[in-house]
């Protein structure tokens, strides 16, 4: 009976776990990705346009890549959190950015 | 690598493998097919002879729609080509007083029949079947069907997505990429199907990873607009700034003749340094006319043709689009390398090849989830709720689409020519097909679907040629005396396919599964395994 219930645990644990990766590669990963692709738009030494076009190709890349680390990490809030500090990085980037330069 | 991170990227492998298979599955079968879509655009309708005069068309094209719409907001028109029977012109009609004016993509929606048309080879309107010919393949590629297009780009950049995720986790979870590429275990069960699997996914890898990076790249805008939303207030500026043209012109009001189109689209070709593959005139039959030529894109590795503006009066060029800048022509050349339109036949082929083994790698890598969880199944008479549907999906799908496209090839042939909305007819009746074959597959055993349903399609694909050749029509002979080669070749192809396919069937005929051969062979041994494992 014990052995059963800690069985339990351990599967709702690692369902609970595999549902964190899901959220961190999935909609967290798109947002980080898309944060970043506005903070190379921002930041790159390019024309205003190339910048844009540069930040979407990088982005595009940067979603599989969130997806593998996502199921990479050792754990599903690690990879979640981590992800999250990369898109805090890249929002206050982009912030600060815009802040300063304005769009065009 | 850590043996945990390689586990780790197997899972996420699987999953996004399966999660999105069976859409990309159809996006991986229509884009194979849509390299061939100007040939196929040709296949279906064979009354069309090859254009050999191309100028004769234009100017025909030019005649036709200075009858049609003499004071046209816009002309529109694609040069005929060794790919294309014809020009096709689209028109926009100069908005009434008071009425919005139709952009070329607002207001006006879809380009409506009445204002489109193509002119032939002898520089007249043709009178062929209606279809939709490869232009379906190519727009179900990406717009899907039966459903609002932006949704279908949406659900199909997902599935990119998820594409380019198993391709990259593939690599990882793969320990002997290169010896696996030269190995093809036959008739080994999950095996046999690994084998497979990798091999088609290897032997293309470098496609596969390049198609799937460039599809995401042509659907930038819509999946990944915020680098635009970054830098710019109106996000459609960045396309402007990009993507550089000349403001179209207010109409004058004074009347006077366009010059030869013709002359124009020479001088073009000239100063454009290749052929001209499209052309736009705007306020035709006015002062102020414009004509915008481009280049074709089958000498370009950039889908963003240049283009020169020309007063559409004197004939003088007044404009010329200015050399993209580094990032753009990457963008524009990773689209140009998806969409193949620069390639030649030699390299149409590899394009198709390479298609076709992605379509597989698809296919068995789907079939490849069953296989390795039915030998581990609790119970095999009964296999769980999740197991049958995607064993069932993965019938309907695989097997059942290609019994859909094999029927529209059938309706393409045997709906009359005449028949009013015949083109909506072909399509609908690949997903009637498709969706009869969709309903077998959830009724019947997947064993007798598997097999009947690759025989059917089998025995279409090589009927359709016999029935060119015998059947009313050009035949297949006619055009090839006259040096035609593309309605022999998409012949040749489909019973090419067609043995493919029906070789498949038989082999599932044949096939006993390998547990049940163990347990022949060991009688003494009773256990549930005696009864016949779920096929």
């Amino acid at each position: 009976m014990i052995a059963r219930a800690t069985g339990d645990a351990a599967r709702w644990r690692r369902r609970g776990d595999n549902a964190l990766r899901f959220l961190a590669a999935v909609p967290v990963g798109y947002g980080v990705s898309s944060l970043w692709a506005m903070a190379l738009a921002r930041v790159l030494p390019m024309e205003r346009s190339e910048a844009t076009v540069t930040g979407a190709l990088v982005a595009l890349l940067l979603c599989a890549l969130a997806a593998m680390y996502a199921y990479a990490a050792r754990s599903g809030w690690r990879a979640l959190l981590t992800l999250l500090l990369c898109g805090g990085v890249a929002a206050a980037i982009t912030w600060s950015s815009i802040a300063t330069g304005g769009k065009a | 690598m850590s043996k945990g991170f390689r586990q780790s990227q197997s899972t996420l492998h699987t999953w996004s493998g399966l999660l999105l298979g069976w859409v990309l599955f159809l996006v991986f079968l229509t884009g194979t097919l849509a390299f061939w879509r100007e040939g196929l655009n040709r296949y279906m309708r064979p009354e069309l002879p090859p254009v050999t005069q191309p100028m004769r068309v234009l100017a025909g094209a030019q005649r036709f729609l200075q009858a049609k719409a003499p004071d046209g907001k816009s002309w529109f028109v694609t040069l005929p080509s060794e790919r294309l029977p014809g020009a096709q012109v689209f028109w926009v009609p100069q908005p009434k007083a008071g009425e919005a004016p139709r952009g070329r993509r607002g207001g006006g929606g879809r380009r409506g029949r009445d204002t489109q048309a193509l002119i032939g080879a002898d520089g007249q309107p043709v009178h062929a079947r209606e279809t939709r010919g490869g232009e379906f393949f190519y727009r179900f590629h990406f717009d899907l069907h039966y459903m609002p297009v932006i949704w279908a780009r949406w659900l199909v950049g997902v599935a990119a997505a998820m594409m380019l995720v198993a391709i990259l986790t593939g690599i990882v979870t793969h320990k002997k990429i290169f010896r696996d590429f030269f190995t093809l275990r036959r008739g080994k069960g999950q095996r046999s199907w690994l084998d497979g699997h990798n091999a088609t996914a290897v032997l293309a890898l470098p496609f596969h990873l390049m198609i799937t990076y460039t599809g995401l790249v042509t659907l930038m805008a819509l999946l990944m607009p915020w680098a635009a939303v970054a830098n710019y207030v109106d996000p459609a500026k960045a396309n402007e700034a990009l993507f550089p043209h000349v403001e179209a012109p207010a109409r004058s009001g004074r009347p006077a003749p366009l010059a030869d189109l013709s002359r124009i689209v020479a001088d073009a070709e000239r100063r454009l340094g290749g052929p001209a593959g499209y052309l736009e005139v705007s306020e035709a039959g006015d002062a102020a006319a414009r004509v915008t030529v481009l280049r074709a894109p089958t000498t370009l590795l950039n889908t963003r043709a240049p283009s020169i503006t020309y007063d559409g009066v004197s004939g003088r060029p007044v404009w010329r689009s200015p050399a993209p800048g580094g990032a753009a022509a990457t963008a524009g050349v990773m689209i140009g390398l998806h969409a193949g339109r620069f390639a030649d036949v030699a390299l149409r082929w590899i394009y198709f090849l390479c298609g076709v083994a992605g379509t597989l790698m698809v296919a068995s890598g789907l079939v490849l989830w069953t296989v390795k969880r039915r030998e581990k199944l609790p119970d095999p008479v009964r296999p769980p709720l999740g197991f049958r549907i995607v064993e069932r999906l993965n019938v309907a799908t695989i097997a059942g689409f290609p019994l859909g496209v094999a029927a529209m090839f059938w309706a393409n042939r045997l709906l009359p020519a005449a028949m009013p909305g015949r083109a909506e007819l072909e399509v609908n009746l690949l997903f009637l097909a498709w969706a009869a074959a969709a309903l077998l597959a959830l009724l019947c055993r997947p064993a007798w679907t598997w097999r009947a349903l690759f025989a059917a399609t089998g025995v279409l694909l090589i009927a359709l040629p016999v029935f060119n050749l015998v059947g009313p029509g050009r035949g297949t002979f006619g055009p090839l005396l006259a040096g035609d080669l593309v309605p022999v070749g998409v012949d040749a192809t489909m019973v090419a396919f067609g043995a493919g396919l029906l070789a498949v069937a038989r082999r599932i005929a044949r096939h006993r599964p390998a547990e049940r051969n163990r347990t022949r062979r060991a009688p003494a041994t009773p256990s549930v395994r005696v009864l016949e494992p779920a096929e």
